[in-house]
Parts: structure tokens; sequence; C-alpha cells
């Protein structure tokens, strides 16, 4: 896999933690199209990597699977499910 | 992946974090008051707002008004239809939640302009849906919210002012001082005696008490209007009928005859407010 991923600038986020709420899910708005996504389990935690620093895609998977989280995004993998944050235009790659 | 449905405490967030990008790309100075824009040291629980509320500063309100409709918000409730005072203009958007465009804060008798100066000058910054806003200090998040409690008819409480150490209450003692606030200040936190001889000293003891009705508002607005003009405006606002607000009661824009007839009905709420009082039904 290839890249290294960082939240997009024009995105603002939210998820369960900072409102208090034990919810393993997040809220992301893209702030120039007004256009709001959800991710949820293995996706949040795959944004919350992210947003964290962790945008290698190889270490994603590491860091995922050292959590012990079943991550499982389909035909595509991971790399698909990147492919379609960044389609949307809430990670980009640097 | 798409949200149809975010929670309203999360989109209270993110929605803060959209009128922060319109005010960046507008050059207009906001700040971004209540809700998630107080610190979590200053609220008893974890907020739970649905709206979210921006203080524009008065000299950069048009073009913020300009960008926001760029950006697609639609006014829901203009200055002068929302509360007595006029302070905020209320927004709405098919993404976004509420939005209360504040272009001033009741209480403070300092112009407008100068609040807004005075708390920009010590303002800082919070994350809010992971972006960079800018909110009053630590005293002007303590003042903001005890001036919101004291227009609540004690349905709220002091909160911040509560849960502030000594010497933050200090601090924000000194901030109402210089905002000219220290009334409606001391009417949140039981301290409203002291200023018996302030001259918004009725407002803010009409808009703290719990047991007060339409006629005590419109007489303690009249008695703290500054000028015959400003009194002459008091009472022509009392008899004016909102449309807005008629508009959203019956779910549909009134008819002239409505507006009559509640015209009328103001009338003689105002009467009968009168007759109770004269009657003795009224402490």
């Amino acid at each position: 896999m290839t890249g290294f991923y960082s939240c997009s600038p024009d995105v603002a986020w939210v998820d369960g933690t900072d409102g208090g709420r034990p919810e393993s899910t997040v809220w992301i708005a893209r702030l120039d199209t007004a256009e709001l996504y959800e991710l949820r389990e293995a996706g949040w935690l795959v944004w919350v990597l992210i947003a964290e620093g962790i945008g290698d895609p190889d270490r994603i998977a590491k860091e995922a699977a050292d959590l012990g989280a079943a991550i499982d995004f389909g035909e595509h993998g991971l790399q698909g499910f990147l492919d379609g944050l960044e389609r949307r235009g809430m990670i980009v790659r640097r | 992946m798409t949200a149809p449905e975010v929670p309203i405490w999360a989109l209270v967030h993110l929605t803060h974090a959209a009128l922060q990008r319109t005010a960046d790309r507008a050059g207009a100075d906001v700040l971004h008051i209540k809700g998630p824009a107080t610190r979590s040291s200053l609220r008893t629980g974890r907020h739970d707002s649905s709206d979210t509320d921006v203080l524009v500063r008065p000299a950069h309100l048009d073009r913020f008004l300009a960008a926001l409709a760029a950006d697609g918000w639609t006014l829901f409730t203009g200055f002068e239809e929302g509360s007595p005072f006029g302070h905020a203009a209320n927004y709405t958007h098919p993404s976004w939640t509420y939005a209360d465009v504040h272009r001033k804060l009741p209480g403070p008798l300092l112009d407008a302009d100068e609040v807004f100066d005075v708390l920009w000058r010590d303002r800082e910054h919070a994350e809010i849906g992971h972006c960079r806003c800018t909110v009053p200090s630590l005293a002007g998040q303590v003042v903001v919210q005890t001036l919101h409690a004291a227009r609540s008819h004690g349905s709220e409480h002091a909160d911040a002012w509560d849960l502030s150490a000594p010497e933050v209450q200090d601090d924000a003692r000194a901030l109402a001082r210089e905002l000219k606030a220290e009334t409606p200040l001391a009417a949140a936190i039981g301290e409203l005696d002291a200023h018996r001889d302030a001259p918004d000293h009725a407002l803010w003891e009409y808009w703290s008490s719990s047991e007060s009705d339409r006629l005590d508002e419109w007489a303690a607005r009249y008695r703290s209007a500054a000028g015959v003009a400003e009194r002459w405006r008091v009472l022509r606002q009392a008899m004016h009928v909102n449309r807005t607000h008629l508009r959203i009661r019956l779910g549909h824009e009134p008819t002239p005859f409505e507006v009559f007839r509640e015209q009328c009905a103001r009338i003689a709420h105002g009467a009968v407010s009168v007759l109770r009082r004269a009657r003795g039904h009224r402490a």
C-alpha cells in the first residue's frame, strides 16, 4: 500500500469522546460543501488513527491489529476504504 | 458512508466549525459563545445545546451575513423579531443546525463595538469539531453564561459562576465592570439588591424574576430606557405584533385579520394585567 494520509483541512469532525458519549462513531463534515458523513466501528478507528497522525496504511493495519480490532473492508480492503475517503475529500494524500 | 442523521450535539460542534470557516473567508471577527465554546470546567454536565451562537464584531456584521447567505444559510428570525433585546438573528441551513448570530450581548451598557473590542482583546482559541475557533477568555465565558442566566427568569442557573474559582470570579467581576454589566451579573448571582440605584435595575429585576408577566417586562424596559426616543421605541414595540412569532405559532403566514386579532389580544392581555394588579391579585 502506498501514500501517507491525513485529514483534509476542509473537514471538521467530532466523535463520541468529544461529546462524552461512549460511541465508536465519528461524524465528519466537509466544510466547503456542507456534506456530512458518519463512520462507525472499524471506520471510526481508521479515522481516529489518521487524525492521530498515523497515516501510513500499513501502520494503520498494524495498529488496528495490535488493538485487536477486526477490520473487514470487503473486496477492496483497507486501501479501498481509504480511496473512498480520499475520493470524498475527507482525507488527503501527502 | 453518508450520515443522514447526525446527533444534534455533534451537529452543534460541526456547525461551529462551519461558521468559523465562513467568518475566516469573509474576514469577519467572530467569537463563539455558549455550548461547546464554553470550557467543560464551567459546565455541570455534558452540553446538550441544539443551536450555535456566535458574536460578530458589529463593524463586520454586514460582510458576515453576506457570507452566510453565500454559504447557503437562510434567515429564519431577524434581529428585531427575536428577543426583546434585538440582539440576535437566527439562521437555518440544510446541513447545519440553527445559528444564532449575535450583533450584541444583552446586558452590557457599554456600546456593542466596545464590548466586542474588550472580549476580542482577551480572546483565546478552542478546538471545536477539531477546528480552531475563537472564543472569549475564561472570564469572558463566565460573564457570557452568567448574563444569559440573568435573563432566563430563573430557569437557567449561573453554573459557570458557581463552578469558577474565586480568582476567576474576581476576573469576571472586573470584566463585567469594564463592560458596564454589573447589574445583570449581580441579578444572576443573587446580588441585585446591591444595585438598587442602577439605571438598569428594573430591567434585570424583571428578567431574573420567575414571577413576571409581559406587562412587567414592558414596564421594566420603559423604566430602563435612556431618553425620550428610546422610551417611545419601547412603547411602539409593546404594541407591535411580531409576525415571525405569529407565523411560527400558527404554522402559516398570518393573514391581516390574524394580525389584527393578535393586536387586540395584546391590548386585552395588557388590560387584564393592569386590572389584576389593581385588584391586588399580584404581589
